[in-house]
């Protein structure tokens, strides 16, 4: 009688203890209609985040060269520059986009060259006779996947008709301070696009509106109207005020 | 038979071991779940509170840098004021009724073409503002000259500029990238404080016949958001008032103050004010929070919004009752449950060389 018992409890364990294979994948459908829900969401807003971050970086970097031009009274230029991706670096696609932004002390002809000023000690001043960039502060580059669009609906600054300047000054002489003494600056690319932000106003026509637009990566053909995800970024040419927007 | 009891006890405390029953997972999920719910309300509530503190202090922040760029720009206000002679038999003071020998100057006349005007944005009347109704531009306005360099065409650092500052409500649709417009995004409607400045080419000051700065609108751009109230006080230094035995704001006793008289030089004695600056600006600013703006916007849309509580009719008008106006409107305020701050600074004029008028 004993023994019966011992059996019957035994069997019945046995087929609760474990779970049967339709249990199991009713389980792993469940789980997968929810990730399925979800994913698209999450992309999206990891993608939205991704391009909110880029556009404060962008915006931190243009108050940090006013910060700077007001502290050192001195015209600060920032620079827009192409840089590849890690996937154009994978792929050998040449120039990237535009992600880079350096910010650099401007000296106009005329001035003192701050190359004298700190290594000379005492010596007659020397003037420059061509511009001169100082670099401030390395290249901060936009988040991985982000970019500036260059259409010139999205970012005026990158038109023709804005005073930012392209290949044609390249040719200005970019050093940067290391230590005591100073060193020619690599460039990352020859092609840029830049604004000059003087202590209270800026280097671009008042007539105009200024802006920049950060987009997705794989937004960048897109026009204008069908854009779902974008961070613009409004300089004012006169006073230099900052205006965000965003979807 | 013990042989036989024993394995299968033995079978079946393995089988009993291994993998928990529907329920227990079930339950485990649950608790899992309402974890996982609270982790996230906490969460979110730290992340909008993390908003919302970063929107405060980003907003302040551009109202100070506004703040600070005006205050820079009024005190360096410019008026040049020259003596000249005055021709006493003369309708216009200053030119000689003819060229006779006889014909000689009765004395100094202080003179200036430039001019420095401010009160009520809205006036519309002798002294003529931006002439907006109380609601689109409450509190006050300023207009004046001063040596910015401003300019489109010369790199000239000292060039005359016509500057200016008042609060406007509006919406953006005109100053924001035009791309937007085509996404059909909604025009943001708030309180701004504009800043006039022409550039030195554009500069009309020289014009006596009407105000150079009529054409504010083409001139002006916003330069913060969500500044509801602009105060212009013109005021004399506490020691000059006293020496003058009255008040420092007797200058401007209405908030009105033009250096340049509605009809030319007076024939008789010159008032302080005529062509002269105000020794002395204070200056008051208050500023909402973004999240305040928006949520009024949602209220009023495009109709200006806190109307009853800048009360335009009635605050601000006299100089003297200025701290009782304040406390009132930030009574109000408080009241509408607005996220403020007052920024105030008395600002000494540089250029000013505040002294008597000269007599006839």
């Amino acid at each position: 009688m004993q023994l019966h018992m011992l059996v019957h409890q035994s069997q019945g364990n046995r087929t609760r203890n474990a779970f049967t294979l339709i249990e199991l994948l009713v389980v792993i459908v469940v789980i997968g209609v929810i990730i399925a829900i979800a994913a698209p969401g999450l992309v999206g807003t990891m993608g939205g985040m991704r391009v909110s971050q880029a556009g404060e970086m962008i915006a931190g970097e243009v108050s940090a060269a006013q910060a700077a031009a007001q502290s050192i009274n001195r015209p600060i230029e920032v620079r827009f520059y192409k840089v590849p991706s890690v996937e154009d670096d994978l792929n050998g696609t040449a120039g990237g986009s535009y992600r880079g932004i350096l910010l650099l002390e401007y000296y106009h002809t005329g001035e003192v060259d701050p190359r004298t000023i700190i290594s000379g000690g005492g010596g007659a001043p020397v003037f420059l006779s061509t511009p001169l960039a100082v670099v401030r502060k390395p290249i901060s580059v936009l988040p991985n996947g982000v970019v500036i669009s260059e259409q010139q609906q999205l970012s005026s600054l990158f038109s023709a008709g804005a005073s930012s300047t392209s290949s044609s000054q390249a040719s200005i002489p970019t050093i940067v301070r290391r230590g005591t003494g100073f060193e020619p600056y690599d460039l990352p690319s020859s092609e840029y696009h830049s604004l000059v932000i003087y202590p209270d106003s800026t280097n671009l026509n008042s007539a105009g509106q200024w802006f920049v637009t950060v987009v997705p990566e794989g937004d960048l053909q897109k026009a204008p109207a069908d854009l779902v995800n974008f961070f613009t970024v409004q300089i004012d040419p006169v006073n230099s005020r900052l205006s965000l927007y965003r979807p | 038979m013990r042989g036989f009891n024993r394995t299968l006890l033995a079978k079946s405390s393995k089988n009993r071991i291994p993998g928990f029953t529907l329920v227990e997972v079930l339950v485990s999920m649950t608790v899992l779940a309402v974890l996982m719910m609270v982790v996230t309300t906490v969460m979110s509530d730290v992340q909008k509170s993390w908003r919302q503190a970063n929107s405060k202090v980003s907003e302040f922040r551009e109202a100070r840098r506004a703040f600070d760029r005006m205050v820079n720009s009024v005190s360096q206000a410019e008026l040049n004021a020259y003596l000249c002679y005055r021709y006493a038999g003369s309708t216009d003071p200053l030119t000689p009724p003819s060229k006779t020998l006889k014909d000689q100057p009765s004395g100094y006349v202080r003179y200036s073409e430039l001019q420095f005007v401010c009160g009520p944005s809205s006036l519309n009347g002798a002294v003529k503002l931006t002439g907006l109704s109380d609601s689109l531009s409450p509190g006050h306005a300023v207009f004046f000259q001063a040596p910015m360099g401003t300019s489109n065409q010369y790199r000239l650092p000292t060039a005359l500029n016509g500057c200016g500052f008042y609060v406007r409500f509006g919406d953006d649709a005109a100053y924001r990238p035009p791309f937007l417009n085509g996404l059909s995004k909604n025009p943001v409607n708030r309180y701004r404080l504009f800043e006039f400045r022409t550039p030195a080419e554009d500069n009309t000051g020289y014009d006596t016949n009407q105000p150079w700065y009529q054409e504010f609108a083409s001139w002006s751009r916003p330069i913060a958001n969500n500044i509801i109230l602009l105060i212009i006080s013109p005021q004399l230094s506490n020691s000059d008032a006293t020496g003058a035995g009255g008040l420092p704001t007797s200058i401007a006793p209405n908030y009105i103050y033009d250096s340049r008289p509605a009809g030319g030089v007076s024939s008789g004695d010159q008032t302080q004010q005529e062509y002269q600056l105000p020794p002395m600006v204070a200056v008051t600013m208050v500023a909402i929070d973004e999240a305040t703006a928006s949520n009024l916007e949602l209220d009023s849309g495009a109709n200006p919004p806190l109307a009853a509580e800048l009360d335009s009719g009635n605050l601000f008008k006299n100089a003297n009752s200025y701290q009782a106006d304040l406390e009132k409107l930030e009574g109000n305020l408080v009241a509408k449950r607005v996220n403020f701050r007052v920024f105030t600074a008395t600002i000494p004029i540089r250029a000013s060389k505040w002294g008597k008028g000269t007599n006839s």
